[in-house]
């Protein structure tokens, strides 16, 4: 690979990329802000110069330049820390501070401001403006965002990213010279489903988060690597927590996934975790038409025993759950319907997920427009893959309601809003509910057994394109609950009747020793960005 | 008076010169298009360009054969992106109204040019970029264009070489940086004057992202001499490394302020006595400013060099535009520093850092010296920060910017000095 | 004012098709198609004439309101009857511009970028009008006064406001 030298290191570059853009890969830093890798390049903060001394035919440049602009040359030689150049990023970072109001104290950006980070490391310390700054108000611009112009560093990153990515430019350049100022205009409020980016590539707290304003300090946050759950792209998202309580949920650069970005529904669909009144804390059964809470020993063997009264086999148990659940889940499940029970009968919601969003104006790459779709579950195409009966208009699972079963599980909350399914199966002698919320099945039930949300938990599943991804743990689940795949390997009776499962991660292992799909395929498989799996057995068979 | 040598203003020096075609025609107007494009090849005519050292007259002083050579030699096909020269008449900068003289003048000339260098670059269409304020010029010059639509000069098949060619006069809208070439291309494909980062090279990716070449009115202007007179002919006029002549505008405190033409290399203290007539009212002189707004002020002891691009560099300076601004004793140069500021800061496109905080700023402490607030620590600082714009932004806005504001500061502290708090 | 309720006459539409044709793109004509706007709408643009305009040249409506803002000669506010520019940049500054602006602010009574209570005058401070030899000097609409004098100002002031009367 050809190379070029930063302060004598070598760095390796692809023909046709920039300095920066490599020299960010390697890892070093070049403070930076117009620069965003998923923008048009303007090279207009100027932040990120550096002397050029060698072009690599012998001759430097005699000014400085900036390395977000400068395609890289075999042999090339620079330097981001000689005096010259860091006298380039001092007297930006004192010009950009001119007019900044420096109110980081209370500031939603403060702990993770670009602005902040780059002026105490390359800044000089020291203002000698003594004149008025500019001065804007603040306002909500959007449904989920709200700007502050004196904070304002005049990057461009809004205005293009609402140019070219969106299309329907909310955020314009408008004025000039020190007047120049980006924003929307007051008759036009941002409608589309993509504002969140804005605050998270805008780099000082000029954009910000509407949602969590004033809430919590950007420092305060523990980080946990996810997947979104609010549709089937399945976007790398990172939890932020404190306290156990989500604050945020922020899009992880995955390229072959959602790149840099992720929708607003997306970045709200942590709301539910918080949610303390219907989240479910302890087994219940009912008796004589109430719920009581009881003991997990307790509640198992009542299953236990209700189900050698029931007797029921084959197509008199069947089991639904929706596309939340994890494949390590849904695993289990069939497992358990099979091997407790001899029924193939696990059946869940088939949507046939399109894109839900169209651009306003012509783009040319519509990209972000593909990542919300209408399939709002994160893991439809590993109920397929798991050879889970799910069709159309529900035809196999309202045949199965009508065979009568006798047994019912159901893991999560499939068919909800179908009330005659609701009434076919409202007619078994034991319902047994598994999920981490109440909802109308747990109205139902005759037994709750609280599980885990997907915060809370290991587990895999499968994007709309067929790559299989991973969830982990970010916060702690109520005492009394219990990960989906436990109660699911002791209602099979485990540990006398088989295995026993302490989380999604054994399960996969087992899994990956079964062959299929998932033969050979381990946590370290997956890794942080996902694994491409091979087009499922029935469509190579097409 | 000195004579002025007459190559550019020889038909408008003359007693009741029309300035339209006909009467172009008559002085022997519109033979080198034709000699052009009935009997040499474009790579002939960029190669005469070359031979004659012409340089640009816009403020860059390059040479402009050498940037014709620089556009794509191939004939751009029906799949490949069509060649543009867009002509910058765009004039802006305070001090500049040479090419204004020749658009209202004799608009033809600098159109023959033009034509010219659309074949020698394989153009089909020209764009000539007036500043929107100018709306005589603009109607002038679309005048001199519809007359050679008519001629059958322009259009389609002209004289039958099968060569088609169109001009488009683009009015701008008041925006000094739309002078800089690649913020000029930003503004004429409908968007904020925004100077571009180089590269690409406008030859490279230009107007619309085709290859462009951008050159100025009096640049353009010269291109019919040196084609019906030969390379040589033009490089006669002027010195070795500045050949040609040269319109130069001459403002401020001057007995006869105007255009007037000379060698390249002439006398800087001889334009001012013996074509501007000295300074006004019998005064002696304080200062000048060599070539525009951009350029560094000069004292009145610095002024006996050569006129011309390399001299001036020399001397610290520049002839950019060829503007003269001339200031008797009587002048405050925190007056000129403070209106010279006001106009860079009122006219920065305000993307780059340096120049957007930096003009502000600026602006803000030579008021101070204004309001006879300042002090020693407030003018270093004035020098600090004009030099931190040098060679920091985008476009060379920046580096006039900060050269024009530490020329004051250098050359003449007492007169800032005179403004200290008491 | 509502949207849609501005547009061009059938005639300077046509006009605005020719306009076209000289250009690759619709929309690298927005320059001179915000100035035909002006020209025919008393030298302003009214609410309505940006989203009007982006349609007509398929581009975004901040595309165009940041071209509107960004140069100098856009308005969006209806300048007086007698649009009065000054230059008071560095050759005509110092040659008498400064004066002239001045004089004119008390001589109407409002600041450059205001109009009078009549309508009558709006005044401007400009930078380089590119006739720089003519300092000092005052543009009224298209009308150039070159090397103008304050008693030619206020004979000029006098005489406009007495034909009004």
């Amino acid at each position: 690979m050809p190379t070029f030298y930063l302060d004598d290191q070598p760095i390796e570059f692809e023909q046709g990329e920039t300095v920066l853009k490599a020299v960010l890969r390697f890892g070093v830093q070049i403070p930076h802000y117009c620069y965003h890798p998923g923008l048009a390049i303007t090279a207009q903060c100027r932040q990120c110069l550096v002397e050029v001394t060698d072009m690599g035919n012998g001759r430097g440049m005699p000014k400085l330049q900036t390395a977000c602009s400068t395609p890289a040359s075999e042999g090339m030689k620079l330097s981001a820390t000689s005096e010259k150049a860091l006298w380039g990023q001092e007297l930006v970072n004192e010009f950009l501070l001119i007019n900044h109001p420096l109110d980081c104290p209370i500031c939603d950006q403060a702990g993770e401001c670009d602005l902040q980070d780059f002026a105490f490391a390359y800044g000089t310390g020291k203002s000698e403006m003594a004149f008025e700054k500019r001065v804007y108000g603040w306002r909500d611009v959007g449904t989920f965002i709200a700007l502050e112009r004196n904070r304002c560093i005049q990057c461009s990153r809004c205005e293009r990213f609402s140019r070219d990515i969106v299309g329907s430019h909310d955020f314009g350049a408008f004025l000039r010279s020190h007047e120049l100022t980006f924003d929307t205009w007051e008759d036009s409020p941002i409608t589309h489903k993509f504002q969140g980016n804005l605050a998270d590539i805008c780099p000082v707290g000029c954009i910000t988060n509407r949602d969590w304003r004033f809430k919590k300090r950007a420092w305060k946050f523990r980080k946990v690597e996810s997947v979104c759950p609010s549709c089937s792209t399945g976007c790398n998202i990172t939890l932020e927590h404190h306290q156990n309580r989500v604050f945020r949920i922020r899009p992880r650069e995955n390229q072959e996934v959602n790149r840099w970005w992720m929708c607003d529904e997306g970045r709200v669909g942590f709301k539910p975790l918080n949610d303390r009144h219907t989240r479910l804390g302890e087994p219940q059964v009912r008796v004589k038409g109430r719920f009581q809470t009881a003991q997990w020993g307790a509640v198992m063997e009542a299953i236990a025993m209700r189900l050698k009264e029931i007797g029921a086999r084959e197509k008199q148990v069947i089991a639904l759950t929706d596309t939340h659940a994890t494949n390590e889940e849904m695993f289990m499940l069939r497992r358990l319907l099979a091997d407790g029970f001899g029924s193939q009968g696990v059946f869940f919601p088939l949507i046939v997920g399109k894109q839900q969003e169209k651009p306003t104006h012509p783009l040319e790459d519509d990209f972000i427009f593909t990542l919300i779709t209408t399939d709002k579950s994160p893991n439809t195409e590993g109920a397929k893959r798991g050879d889970l009966i799910g069709d159309r208009d529900d035809k196999r699972l309202k045949a199965a309601l009508k065979e009568s079963p006798k047994v019912v599980i159901v893991l999560g909350a499939p068919f909800q809003q179908n009330s005659e399914i609701r009434a076919a199966v409202a007619k078994a002698e034991l319902i047994v509910y598994i999920g981490a919320f109440a909802n109308a099945w747990s109205e139902a039930a005759d037994v709750v057994l609280p599980g885990y949300t997907y915060a809370e938990k290991y587990g895999t599943w499968i994007n709309k394109a067929g790559r299989l991804q991973r969830i982990q743990p970010a916060l702690n689940p109520p005492e009394q609950a219990r990960d989906q795949v436990w109660i699911l390997s002791a209602l099979l009776g485990a540990p006398e009747n088989g295995e026993s499962f302490a989380d999604g991660r054994a399960v996969l292992e087992a899994m990956a020793a079964q062959g299929g799909d998932f033969a050979g395929i381990g946590g370290e498989q997956i890794g942080h960005l996902g694994l491409q799996l091979k087009k499922a057995a029935k469509e190579r068979k097409k | 008076m000195a004579e002025e040598k007459l190559l550019l203003l020889k038909n408008i020096r003359q007693q009741g010169y029309g300035g339209d075609y006909a009467s172009y025609k008559k002085t022997g107007g519109g033979a080198a298009f034709k000699k052009a494009l009935t009997g040499m090849t474009p790579a002939e005519v960029i190669e005469t360009v070359k031979e004659s050292g012409l340089r640009g007259r816009g403020g860059a002083g390059f040479p402009c054969g050498v940037k014709w050579s620089f556009m794509p030699k191939d004939l751009p096909g029906p799949d490949q992106k069509p060649h543009y020269l867009v002509c910058n008449a765009d004039e802006a900068e305070p001090g500049t109204l040479k090419d204004h003289v020749l658009m209202l003048g004799d608009p033809h000339m600098f159109i023959e040019g033009m034509m010219i260098g659309c074949y020698a670059m394989r153009s089909t269409h020209g764009y000539i970029y007036i500043r929107g304020e100018s709306p005589h010029a603009i109607r002038r010059v679309q005048a001199a264009i519809d007359e050679l639509y008519k001629a059958k000069l322009l259009g389609k098949n002209i004289l039958g070489s099968g060569v088609q060619l169109d001009l488009t006069v683009h009015p701008g809208a008041g925006a000094y940086i739309c002078g800089e070439e690649t913020a000029m291309l930003d503004s004429l494909e409908g968007k904020r004057g925004l100077p571009r980062s180089k590269p690409p090279f406008p030859a490279q990716s230009g107007f619309n992202a085709c290859p462009t070449t951008v050159n100025n009115v009096e640049t353009l202007a010269n291109i019919p001499f040196i084609l019906t007179e030969g390379p040589k002919a033009f490089a006669a006029f002027g010195s070795e490394n500045n050949t040609g002549t040269q319109a130069v505008s001459i403002s401020g405190h001057v007995e006869k302020p105007g255009v007037y033409e000379m060698d390249m290399g002439h006398n800087l203290k001889s334009i001012l006595e013996d074509f501007a007539g000295g300074v006004r009212g019998g005064k002696k002189l304080k200062a000048l400013i060599p070539g525009g707004a951009s350029a560094p002020v000069m004292r009145a002891d610095e002024i006996d060099v050569p006129y011309d691009f390399d001299s001036l560099m020399k001397a610290g300076t520049m002839r950019g535009s060829a503007a003269i601004m001339v200031f008797d004793e009587d002048t405050d140069m925190v007056e000129v520093a403070n209106r010279t500021i006001r106009f860079f800061n009122h006219e920065s496109c305000g993307q780059c850092t340096p120049c957007r905080e930096g003009t502000f700023w600026i602006k803000n402490m030579i008021r101070q010296f204004g309001d006879d607030a300042g002090d020693e620590a407030l003018l270093s600082l004035v020098h600090r920060a004009a030099g931190n714009i040098i060679g920091t932004t985008i476009c060379a806005f920046g580096d006039a910017v900060g050269g024009a504001l530490q020329g004051f500061v250098q050359k003449f502290p007492e007169d800032f000095r005179n403004h200290f708090q008491s | 004012m509502r949207l849609g309720t501005v547009r061009f006459s059938e005639a300077v539409l046509k006009e605005v098709e020719a306009l076209f044709a000289r250009y690759p793109v619709k929309v690298n004509a927005l320059l001179p198609l915000l100035h035909m706007a002006q020209r025919e709408n008393g030298g302003w643009l009214q609410p309505g004439w940006d989203s009007y305009i982006a349609e007509l040249c398929g581009t975004t409506l901040n595309h165009v309101r940041g071209v509107i803002t960004f140069y100098n000669m856009y308005r969006t506010s209806a300048p007086g009857k007698y649009h009065i520019m000054v230059c008071t940049c560095l050759p005509c500054g110092l040659c008498g511009g400064a004066e002239v602006m001045e004089h004119l602010e008390k001589r109407l009574g409002i600041h450059a970028g205001e109009t009078t209570g009549d309508g009558m005058f709006s005044l401007e401070e400009v930078q380089c009008l590119a006739a720089c030899d003519q300092a000092p000097l005052m543009v009224v609409n298209e009308d150039m006064q070159k090397r103008i004098t304050l008693e030619q100002i206020d004979r000029w002031v006098e005489d406009t406001r007495a034909k009004k009367a």
